[in-house]
């Protein structure tokens, strides 16, 4: 079954100079498992398509289904609890909630769907150690390096399971080999945890993590292929 | 450079966040409104009773007068034989109370000075002009009709009022029907008291008011020599004094209006010191406000200082925004005074009239081009001075902030520095003092006039600066209690306040702004309400010897009656119903203003009564009510009881000797006990009436209290009285319930006033609220669109930041509740002892404590509103991408 489905989305804003049409008519699907990786020259409207698909901001045209179901229809209410339950999302930088200790952080979707923190503990736990940072848990973000806060962003993007991962250059704000180490963990969490994950990047190494490619260019998906992925080791604790 | 610096850089940051520009600048102007506007009333009725003393003293130098019981009419012919006296001329002045027959204000009364005035001496010392501008046409006529009075024009418009109508007014034989014969252009002394002043023959004031052979005042118009005239006058008022003895006042007319700033000062200083405190909340407003754009321009201060501009460059540039600010709000100020000057100085002078008994009343308030300025330059330096630290720390932001990206940077005014953690300290350790102070304070013992300013403010200051543990210690257990806890709820409400623990400085600045505003609430309220309490028990119990009080028509509660004649006893003892025995007897006072060493005392002279009654008016303190009745009316010795005030002040104990001074003279009294009596902050002495008779020559009664006979119920007794002497002598019955009620009345009234600094001190602080949390929102727009796209749902965002608003509330209400119980406690049991004297006890405010929970939560609403709307209408898309 495809978990994500993307028909002719249309996206145009109003400038004083009449609409331009960011985004003009893009298509694709993915099915489980996939790790597609985006690019584009800046401005190509990737983090536009990113946030439609997330359902943060609204198409002008066009439809996005998320396991079936198409998002535009929602209310603000059902898509707060779709992003919350079946979306993960990733972003470059200012990922986490300062006030929180890098353990809520990772089971804030829990916690905002009302489940108590000693309920969510062991699963947060659980992934922060998998993705090396629960000796971490207790601290709040600032005291956390940029490769440490995304790791904590990604096991909040995997806390709740949800099947669409979306991250929006998640690797732009880290040095090349915290963003390698990055790049892997997702590589990991789509291998062994068959979560479909669409990620942002203008960088080609980056990309070259991934399954598959798309390319923007002009507002139209220019080259679609899949790609074959070697890759680096995880250092030894991450294995 | 500097200037074209500021042009570009200063003007344009204060345009480039309208809202926060708007607010802040509207609650440094309410401060200025609330402090020009107080301030302006108070010089303004200094001003207008100094003016109405002069037009009453007209080309007088010296005035003499001897108190409320007035002088023999005799002592006039001795002042004329003073050389250097040219003319004399007598007065009665009497407070008459007049009745508004019908018209939408029927039944009430207002105060009117009426001068009984010897119309041909007066032509040498004052000018009376009639409507054609000419003296009064026929004096002859004038002095033949003993019923003739003369108004004021603007009276006589004010009530409608014509030539030839009738007017009823009280005298001391019950009401008494009045024709106008004339109207008074406002020159004279019918400029004075905003021209509620009337003018009778003197012969018959003297009827009418119960000063038969009496005057009241005698003024001197001294020959002129004009080089040496000072000297005349010296030596004119010497030889008077000497001539007449220690029971008269010889004073200029200069001197007089001293005795009303002596009394009204204390109230107008508290005014001032609220409003100050308005004012104070408005610079906080500044600080916190000029910090949070300091912060929000790290980079772009930076980058100037990378371009050259230097560091006292930037210190100016954030002065010169915030005078231009500052400069607007002042001006703003200047016009919202005016306003509130006009809304207040109807009450203000109406508290200061029934609490000095005299006929205040603003007829003119000053507010002009002087007063606006200084507004403005209030405004001015109130917001520089506030905006001093954060310029320093803008000043001390390095070039290298420009090449940073600015992170979440959220101190507030002081930045979280050492000094947070002293604070505090410094703080408590101000409160600790006080408390110290008070356990040590010896009442007889009058505090130094500086500590007696110190202490409210210490109070403030102390409070204020102890405000960060009263956050810290509430918000942190709690964190730690809700941790444990779950739901969503619970989990935004925990993000709320770890947003507010956050920023300290700033959730500081907003608690501490709410914190003023909530604590005058408390601290006058617990005032009041200890007041109130204290006197109406004290009153219950003195009055509890009848069931009403009869007198003339008037203000009974604070005796400004017309005394009635002692005959009037006759009538009321004839009326049926009334308990004639010994054991509830017929109270009869006459309630009088006297000198006492310069101060102004109240004697209340009674009639003895037998020792059957028990004497329960009295509230002995040392002795017996039986004892210390039992001595006073004993014919053995003159003897008097004096309030517990009064022997504090003058250092006196019972079994001493007080001396008065009479118009016969001074003499000697013994004090046989100490009672308790609210009538005056400065004493009161209780006087066998016989003593009033022999050495004051009067025998004016004030008020009769009296009690139904067992078995009639007071309400028809005073009904009885009502419908006769009430009909036939204007005689106004009084149940003790109502006089009660009527005190209690009185003194909220005094209090009203306080209603609007509170308003205004509340809403400095909720703009100061709204302002950072507005703020607040802004500078967390990523995190916000963050937490929306990981699935925080509008409704849990919005609950977010109401929550923040409602617990700075709280915080706000409860070191409010804790903070200004503890100084109210302070301010009742120290600070009013020993400004009034009196023993005040404590009364705990329980409704003031909801009305204060009610207010601060409902201000935080209120300022919530916009914040949450904000929040909640964010565009995720957009708030991403917020840098
Ligand atoms: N609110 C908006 N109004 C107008 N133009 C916008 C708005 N938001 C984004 N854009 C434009 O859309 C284009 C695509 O932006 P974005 O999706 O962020 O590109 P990318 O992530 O590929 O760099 C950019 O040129 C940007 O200027
Ligand atoms: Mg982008």
């Amino acid at each position: 079954m495809n978990i994500l489905k993307v028909q002719d989305i249309r996206r145009s804003f109003p400038q004083p100079s009449g609409a331009v049409e960011i985004l003009k008519g893009i298509s694709f699907e993915a099915s489980k498992g996939e790790f597609i990786s985006m690019m584009g020259p800046s401005g190509s409207g990737k983090s536009t398509l990113l946030q439609i698909i997330g359902g943060l901001d609204q198409a002008t045209k066009g439809s996005v289904q998320v396991e079936g179901q198409a998002i535009q229809s929602l209310s603000d209410q059902a898509l707060s609890l779709l992003r919350r339950r079946r979306l993960g999302y990733i972003f470059q930088f200012f990922n986490l909630v300062p006030t929180l200790s890098a353990l809520e952080n990772a089971a804030l979707p829990a916690l905002l769907d009302g489940k108590s923190l000693a309920s969510a503990k062991p699963r947060a736990m659980e992934l922060l150690q998998w993705l090396g940072v629960d000796h971490r848990a207790h601290n709040r973000p600032a005291q956390l390096s940029g490769g440490e806060m995304q790791r904590v962003a990604i096991a909040r993007a995997l806390f709740l399971d949800p099947p669409l991962i979306l991250a929006d250059e998640p690797t732009g704000n880290l040095d090349s080999k915290t963003g390698e180490t990055v790049l892997m963990l997702l590589q990991k969490a789509v291998r062994e945890r068959g979560h479909t994950l669409l990620m942002v990047t203008h960088d080609a190494k980056a990309a070259s993590y991934g399954t598959r490619m798309i390319r923007l260019e002009d507002g139209l998906l220019h080259s679609d292929f899949p790609i074959s992925t070697p890759h680096g080791t995880l250092p030894g604790n991450l294995q | 450079m500097i200037l074209n610096l500021f042009r570009f850089f200063a003007v344009r940051n204060l345009m480039s966040s309208p809202v926060r520009t708007l607010l802040t600048l509207l609650g440094v102007a309410l401060g200025i409104a609330l402090f020009s506007g107080v301030s302006a009333i108070n010089a303004s009725t200094l001003s207008s009773f100094k003016e109405s003393v002069d037009a009453v003293a007209g080309k007088s130098s010296l005035t003499v007068s001897a108190g409320d019981a007035g002088f023999s009419e005799q002592v006039e012919e001795k002042l004329k034989k003073i050389p250097g006296v040219r003319t004399t001329a007598p007065m009665i002045e009497s407070k008459a109370y007049y009745r508004q027959k019908d018209g939408p204000e029927a039944g009430k009364t207002s105060l009117i000075t009426v001068f009984g005035i010897d119309l041909l001496k007066e032509q040498s010392v004052r000018t009376y002009q009639t409507e054609g501008g000419e003296v009064i046409e026929d004096p002859l006529e004038f002095l033949n009709q003993p019923d003739s009075i003369i108004l004021t024009k603007e009276f006589a418009k004010l009530h409608d009022l014509k030539v030839n109508d009738a007017i009823e007014l009280a005298s001391a034989a019950g009401s008494r029907t009045f024709v106008v014969r004339g109207l008074l252009s406002p020159t004279g002394p019918a400029k004075a008291y905003g021209g509620a002043v009337a003018i009778m023959d003197i012969d018959g004031a003297r009827v009418n008011f119960g000063k038969e052979g009496k005057v009241d005042r005698i003024d001197l118009v001294l020959q002129d020599s004009a080089p040496g005239q000072p000297e005349v006058k010296a030596q004119v008022a010497a030889r008077a004094r000497e001539i007449l003895g220690e029971g008269y006042q010889v004073e200029a007319p200069e001197t007089q209006s001293d005795h009303l700033q002596h009394m009204v000062g204390a109230f107008q200083g508290m005014l001032s010191f609220l409003s100050a405190l308005a004012l104070m909340i408005g610079m906080v407003l500044v600080a916190n406000s000029v910090s949070v754009a300091i912060t929000e321009r790290r980079q772009e201060i930076g980058t100037l200082r990378a371009l050259g501009a230097t560091r006292a460059k930037i210190f100016f540039l954030i002065l010169g925004e915030t005078l231009v600010m500052g400069s607007a709000a002042g001006l703003l100020g200047a016009l919202l005074g005016n306003s509130v000057a006009h809304a207040l100085v109807g009450q203000v002078s109406q508290s200061l009239a029934s609490q000095s008994g005299m006929p205040i009343q603003v007829r003119e308030l000053h507010y002009s081009l002087r007063e606006i300025l200084h507004a403005m330059l209030l405004g001015t330096s109130v917001s520089v001075a506030a905006a001093f630290w954060p310029a320093r720390k803008a000043m001390n932001i390095p070039p290298m902030a420009a090449l940073k990206a600015r992170g979440a940077d959220l101190s507030g005014i002081i930045g979280e520095s050492q000094w947070m953690k002293v604070i505090p300290w410094l703080g408590a350790a101000m409160l600790v003092y006080l408390f110290v102070n008070k356990l040590t304070l010896n009442l007889s013992e009058p505090m130094s006039p500086a500590l007696q300013a110190l202490q409210p403010a210490l109070g403030v200051i102390g409070s204020a600066m102890v405000a960060p543990w009263v956050i810290h210690y509430t918000l942190t257990p709690l964190l730690h209690l809700l941790k444990n806890s779950h739901g969503s709820n619970i989990l935004v409400l925990r993000m709320a306040l770890e947003n507010l623990l956050r920023a300290p400085s700033r959730t500081l600045s907003n608690v501490l702004s709410l914190l003023v505003g909530l604590m005058l609430v408390i601290i006058v309220s617990v005032i009041n309400i200890s007041f109130k309490n204290s006197v109406s028990a004290w009153t219950t119990k003195a009055i509890s010897v009848g069931d009403m009080a009869l007198s003339s028509n008037g203000r009974v509660v604070a005796f400004q009656v017309q005394p009635l004649h002692e005959s009037v006893l006759e009538l009321i003892k004839k009326t049926p119903g009334v308990d004639l025995s010994n054991k509830r007897p017929i109270v009869v006072m006459r309630y009088m203003k006297v000198n006492y060493q310069g101060d102004p005392l109240v004697i209340k002279a009674l009639d003895p009564t037998s020792d059957e009654s028990g004497y329960p008016y009295i509230d002995a303190l040392d002795r017996t009510a039986l004892e210390a009745g039992h001595e006073l009316f004993s014919d053995a010795h003159d003897s008097v009881l004096i309030s517990e005030n009064l022997a504090k002040r003058y250092h006196k104990k019972t079994g001493e000797v007080l001396e008065l001074d009479t118009p016969t003279g001074r003499h000697p009294f013994a004090i046989a006990a100490t009672i308790r009596d609210f009538a005056s902050p400065n004493g009161v002495i209780y006087l066998n009436r016989n003593a009033l008779k022999k050495y004051w020559k009067d025998n004016l009664v004030t008020i009769f209290f009296l009690a139904a006979k067992p078995g009639v119920n007071p309400v028809d007794l005073q009904n009885t009285f009502n419908s006769t002497l009430g009909k036939t002598h204007g005689i106004v019955t009084i149940l003790n319930t109502e006089l009660v009620g009527d005190l209690i009345n009185v003194i909220d009234q005094s209090f009203s006033f306080n209603k609007a600094v509170q308003l205004a001190a509340l809403l400095v602080g909720l703009i100061g609220l709204l302002n950072t949390m507005l703020v607040s929102i802004f500078e967390r727009t990523r995190e916000f669109g963050m937490l929306r796209a990981v699935g925080m749902d509008r409704r849990q965002l919005s609950k977010m930041v109401l929550w923040e608003c409602l617990a700075q509330g709280s915080l706000g209400v409860l070191a409010a509740v804790v903070l200004g119980t503890y100084l109210s406690w302070l301010w009742v049991t120290v600070n009013l002892a020993q400004a009034l004297g009196w023993v005040i006890h404590f009364s705990f405010p329980t409704s003031s404590i909801l009305q204060v929970f009610f207010t601060g939560v409902g201000v935080a609403l209120i300022a919530g509103i916009l914040p949450v709307l904000r929040a909640s209408q964010l565009t995720i898309r957009k708030a991403l991408e917020h840098e």
